[in-house]
């Protein structure tokens, strides 16, 4: 399959240009991803992550560089406009979830994203069943709680719900921005295998952010590096899997104790 | 003496109407609307021109409630079109209301007296009872349209809205439009309050939305306290019941002989024992700083 | 579930107590008159009102305790505190009502039928509902009105100043009650030969510059009973002395801030008034056969600084009758 799923073409963001406080996020990243793909992104914390996936949902506009969505120019699009295609979830769980409505409302919610919401019954009776056999899938009991406030769950059964929420409808996208950083670490593995389980079910291509080298490692076909806004090298296939964990760490850390230099 | 408990019970049911609107605001959409005051003079002010003008008092009920979201619609264009905050908005739109109010009541105060008035019909303050049904009937009426909207797909987004604003715009929904609908059903709410109160009293005056936030506050937190269940429905109910309590206590207040200086004391009492009583875990306020850390 | 016990604990409580108290007040003794007094709220013109009352009874002999018992109420400026107020006043054995001013007024009018209402100080009871003709108001409601004193504060600049003949008069279009003001200031004002000169004012900011562009054509200034010109009054009375015109007030603020002098309706008064007209009323007249009772009883305030900038010789008499004199 060609590469042609997501295009992000020297993609370059600077902040305050041309002043004494000029910082650049972003250096001519380039990379194509084939449909399907679920890559993992590690970096150290300057290192242009969180601005890549600004860059990608539309929260913020790049200085130069383009980014395709299936050969369709994704910068045009407003980011009320790029919900449609392109979700997240949050490290946050309660930003990613609306905490006083039901587990039920809140899949609807994510059921009617990209349309006009209208004056029939929100949570519909079939909806209802569809959520209750996703729910099923995972083992977990949640689908019990289909009609209590989400603000009663924790942490990780929210960025379960989140995860729903937001492959639903099928996105073209999925970012998921350090999503588990929050979470125990059991939970933040029952949450991955969940990730994964659902990832693989829609095959939804994929872009996880993670501090974590391991579960980088672990998940996932294609492993970036980001460096001060570059890439450090990408990894796939076998050569992923027997990658060693101390070796990325102390990359990343040796890259820190150097001096910017461009 | 029991048409003094009638009074309590229309005026709570009366000012039912305006708690319900402040729910919706305050609680559903987390926006602290301050145009209440004024809207609810603006609902009164048309009513009673047009009934001077012939219009049947029957129809106050639709001629407030379009006064009164129109009100909410220009809070609502202030705070979504020119990014002023919210409290800011209300305050902005009560005082721009203020003055249109005046200019159509050209003057402070506007006799109902002598005009016919719905209220006429159940021949009050003899006959409670005819009245009294009639309210509850338009009461109940309007707190199943409410249980209903919020249980709609726009209603979902509205609640969303409310709840946090940043996830749902990752989900699509026009916040811009949930708010304009949201306060304008309140504002028209409060407006269809002030058309009927009115009616009740027998004169329109410009000051006569003085005061009506705090007291629907009051009355909202009373209704409140009453329940530990957070589901829809049921708070749509204990807060009409509250808003009828709220009225009972300051009749009562008035019969010991508390002059009118001391209701301001009770009202404040009342919001006071309320959040003691009702506690904490119930509003999403709380639900947030709980979670965040 | 306790808090649903302990609310309606409190709320059957009340609910006792209310009903105690109510069939207690009742029982009492048939022979002492009861009076119910309201206000929509606290204000010094309506305080002085309603102190006026209470000397009107003890004037006659009532004195509050004794043989008779005032029922003082005041809605703090809330309309549902209002509206209670008429409630309870409705469903009370009183033996007559007092409403202070227009809106405690409509309020109990609504809803009292078959007792007798005076009210005092309303400035307009026929466009307020309350009667059907001030001659003959035709029901169970009379009173007392507070209107201006405009040929009163007019007659007062001929005392000093009887050469004056053209008066400069700012006013506020939409205002209705400057209507009123305007119209009657110029019938007066006619009788007793002078022209006038108007010029509007849509606010009170617009109120400094109105008064500048008739400043030179006219020989004094009178302030209309208009919201607007009183609240910008401080601004005409500069632009006035600056040219050395006199300002004839049309309450007592306005001298304090400058004005020449003014007629202020003495507010206790009207309340003594007010009391000897329920006297009537208790002793069997009937409310429908009381014309309305325009109070004129006025103090005189002068500006005695102002006098002097103007080189005006204050008249004796009008020393001698002042209530206050500002320096």
């Amino acid at each position: 399959m060609k590469k042609n799923f997501l295009i992000i073409n020297d993609l370059t963001k600077i902040y305050d240009v041309g002043t004494s406080n000029e910082i650049v996020a972003l250096k001519n990243f380039s990379l194509s991803i084939k449909k399907g793909e679920f890559i993992t992104i590690v970096g150290s914390n300057a290192a242009g992550k969180t601005t890549l996936f600004s860059l990608i949902n539309g929260s913020e506009l790049p200085t130069s560089g383009s980014i395709l969505l299936e050969r369709k120019n994704l910068l045009a699009l407003p980011e009320f406009r790029r919900a449609k295609l392109i979700s997240c979830v949050r490290q946050n769980p309660n930003d990613s979830v609306i905490t006083s409505m039901t587990l039920a409302e809140n899949l609807a919610l994510a059921k009617i994203n990209g349309r006009n919401a209208n004056l029939n019954k929100g949570v519909k009776k079939e909806w209802k069943k569809e959520f209750k056999i996703i729910l099923e899938s995972f083992h977990l009991g949640l689908e019990k709680r289909l009609d209590d406030k989400v603000s009663s769950l924790s942490g990780g059964q929210k960025q379960i719900i989140a995860l729903i929420m937001a492959t639903i409808s099928k996105p073209k996208l999925l970012l998921l921005d350090e999503h588990t950083a929050a979470l125990d670490p059991n939970v933040s593995k029952t949450v991955l295998r969940i990730t994964d389980q659902i990832v693989k079910a829609g095959e939804i291509t994929t872009l996880m952010i993670t501090h974590n080298i391991r579960q980088a490692i672990e998940h996932g076909n294609l492993l970036i590096l980001l460096e001060k806004g570059r890439i450090g090298f990408k990894v796939s296939g076998i050569k992923k899997q027997s990658l060693n964990i101390i070796e990325i760490e102390n990359r990343l850390e040796n890259r820190l104790a150097k001096p910017k230099n461009y | 003496m029991g048409s003094l408990f009638f009074t309590s019970v229309e005026l709570g049911l009366l000012y039912a109407i305006v708690v319900l609107g402040v729910f919706l605001t305050f609680r559903i959409l987390n926006f602290p609307d301050l145009t209440v005051d004024s809207s609810f003079v603006l609902g009164a002010a048309v009513t009673t021109i047009l009934i001077r003008n012939g219009m049947p008092g029957i129809l106050s009920i639709f001629v407030g409630f379009m006064a009164g979201f129109l009100g909410g619609s220009l809070t609502a264009i202030l705070h979504t079109r020119l990014g002023i905050g919210k409290i800011l908005s209300g305050i902005l739109s009560m005082s721009i209301l203020y003055t249109i109010n005046l200019r159509l009541m050209n003057g402070p105060n506007v006799s109902l007296l002598n005009q016919p008035r719905i209220i006429e019909i159940f021949k009050i303050p003899t006959n409670h009872f005819y009245l009294t049904l009639f309210l509850i009937i338009v009461v109940l009426t309007i707190k199943f349209f409410i249980d209903w909207f919020l249980q709609t797909e726009f209603g979902l987004w509205l609640r969303a809205t409310g709840n946090n604003e940043i996830t749902s715009q990752s989900f699509s929904i026009n916040t811009k439009l949930t708010k304009f609908v949201g306060i304008g059903i309140s504002n028209g709410l409060v407006g269809l309050a002030g058309g009927l109160i009115t009616q009740y009293q027998g004169f329109s005056d410009i000051n006569m939305g003085v005061g009506t936030v705090i007291l629907s506050l009051a009355a909202l937190m009373l209704g409140e306290a009453l329940t530990s269940k957070n589901k829809i429905p049921i708070l749509t109910f204990v807060i009409v019941v509250g808003s009828i309590l709220y009225q009972l206590i300051v009749n009562i207040a008035l019969q010991l002989g508390l002059a009118g200086s001391d209701l301001k004391l009770i009202t404040a009492l009342i919001v006071i024992i309320s959040l003691l009583i009702g506690g904490k875990n119930k509003y999403q306020f709380y639900e947030k700083k709980l979670f965040n850390n | 579930m306790k808090k649903i016990i302990t609310f309606l604990f409190i709320v059957i409580a009340s609910v006792s107590v209310f009903i105690f108290i109510t069939r207690y007040k009742s029982s009492n003794n048939k022979q002492i008159l009861r009076v119910g007094i309201s206000q929509i709220i606290s204000h010094v013109g309506i305080d002085a009102v309603r102190d006026g009352i209470v000397a009107g009874f003890e004037a006659k002999g009532y004195k509050n305790g004794e043989n008779i018992l005032f029922d003082f109420q005041n809605a703090q400026g809330e309309t549902s505190i209002n509206q209670a107020i008429a409630g309870k006043f409705a469903n009370s054995n009183y033996d007559i009502f007092i409403p202070i001013g227009t809106q405690a007024s409509q309020a109990l009018v609504n809803l009292i039928k078959n007792k007798p209402i005076v009210f005092a100080s309303v400035t307009d009871p026929v466009t307020a509902g309350l009667v059907a003709s001030k001659e003959k108001p035709g029901g169970n409601v009379t009173g007392t009105s507070d209107m201006t004193l405009f040929k009163e504060q007019l007659e007062l600049l001929k005392k000093f100043q009887p050469e004056d003949k053209k008066i400069g008069l700012v006013y506020n279009p939409s205002e209705s009650n400057s209507q009123f003001s305007l119209q009657e200031t110029k019938k007066y004002g006619a009788e007793l030969g002078y022209e006038f000169i108007t010029v509007p004012a849509n606010n009170t900011g617009e109120v400094m510059s109105a008064a500048r562009s008739i400043v030179n054509k006219v020989d004094a200034f009178y302030i209309l009973a208009d919201n607007t010109v009183i609240a910008g009054q401080e601004a005409l009375i500069k632009v006035a002395l600056e040219a050395k015109k006199p300002v004839i007030a049309v309450e007592q603020s306005g001298v304090e801030k400058g004005a020449l002098a003014t007629i202020g309706i003495n507010y206790i008064k009207l309340g003594e008034r007010t009391a000897e007209m329920a006297l009537n009323v208790l002793n069997g007249e009937k409310p429908g056969d009381i014309p309305i009772l325009g109070v004129k009883d006025g103090d005189i305030f002068i500006n005695s600084k102002t006098a002097k900038l103007l080189d005006i010789t204050i008249p004796t008499d009008l020393l001698e009758q002042a209530k206050q004199i500002y320096e």
